[in-house]
């Protein structure tokens, strides 16, 4: 699934230890999310997106 | 908007070769086990030591050093990577998370001691037999293998996030898929005559190669 995980994050100058700091979650799934290699579950979804205060299909979109 | 190559610095944080991905990850893991490796073989060496009565030995201070090294270097990659990754941010869960690990290691590690005791044998037979050991000691070990595991294993997967659970069932299932293709193959072969009788504790480190092999695999692809 595409997401515009990385471009939020770097209009924010977060680096990915930041932005994994702020969702507690490790560096490398911040990563794997980025690159579409993981999709986050649900939960996660939620609190990427109350973190930048968007909706998640805002950010993650199955049909890019 | 942004773009992210515009920012000084992300383009480090987005480098995801193979390269830099096994540099996050090995240095601190090596580091760990380099450190562990000392530990517990100074741990070994002086305990065989104590049981041949050779306390006053150059060796039991030899086996000191060694062990107060790999502590050293144990501590410091702990205090450095406390989720043994480089650049992870530390929270209460990852700091729960790598003690887990630390305690899970280490726990493994100590009962491996259980039979480094040595025998007419010599040690390297006695780690690697399947010679009777004391009851007392068998059992006793058993059993704080039995009651620890499942709970740091609960600890631990309570504990990572999401990625980290994705990975160790990945490798737990290449564990699993590894056992029921050999040992089935393994028994006929025996049952057929042309192979040995299978041993649970070959498979048992089979099972963890494997599992290994798999996480690490994906982690790095």
């Amino acid at each position: 699934m595409k997401n515009r995980l990385k471009v939020l994050r770097a209009e924010r100058d977060w680096s990915q230890a930041e932005l994994a700091g702020r969702l507690d979650v490790s560096r490398q799934a911040v990563n794997a999310i980025e690159t579409g290699k993981h999709d986050p579950s649900l939960p996660l979804a939620f609190r990427i997106a109350r973190l930048f205060d968007m909706r998640i299909e805002e950010i993650f979109d199955d049909e890019l | 908007m942004t773009n992210s190559d515009d920012i000084p610095g992300m383009a480090e944080d987005d480098d995801n070769s193979l390269g830099a991905r096994f540099r996050r990850f090995a240095v601190p893991v090596l580091s760990f086990a380099a450190g562990l490796t000392l530990l517990l073989s100074g741990m070994a060496w002086g305990a065989i030591q104590v049981a041949k009565d050779n306390i006053a030995s150059i060796d039991v201070a030899g086996a000191m050093i060694v062990g107060l090294i790999g502590g050293a270097i144990v501590v410091a990659t702990f205090r450095k990577w406390p989720t043994l990754t480089q650049g992870d941010p530390v929270t209460p869960r990852t700091r729960r998370y790598g003690w887990a690990m630390v305690a899970l290691i280490a726990f493994s590690m100590l009962i491996t001691l259980v039979f480094a005791r040595p025998s007419g044998g010599g040690l390297a037979n006695d780690l690697y037999s399947n010679g009777p050991l004391p009851t007392d000691l068998a059992v006793g070990a058993a059993l704080l293998w039995l009651v620890s595991m499942p709970l740091l294993a609960a600890i631990t997967r309570r504990n990572m996030d999401e990625v980290e659970r994705d990975l160790l069932i990945f490798g737990e299932s290449a564990g699993f898929r590894f056992f029921t293709t050999v040992a089935p193959a393994w028994w006929l072969g025996y049952r057929g005559g042309v192979l040995p009788q299978p041993d649970v504790m070959i498979l048992f480190v089979g099972v963890l190669i494997a599992s290994f092999i798999a996480n690490m695999a994906r982690r790095l692809t």
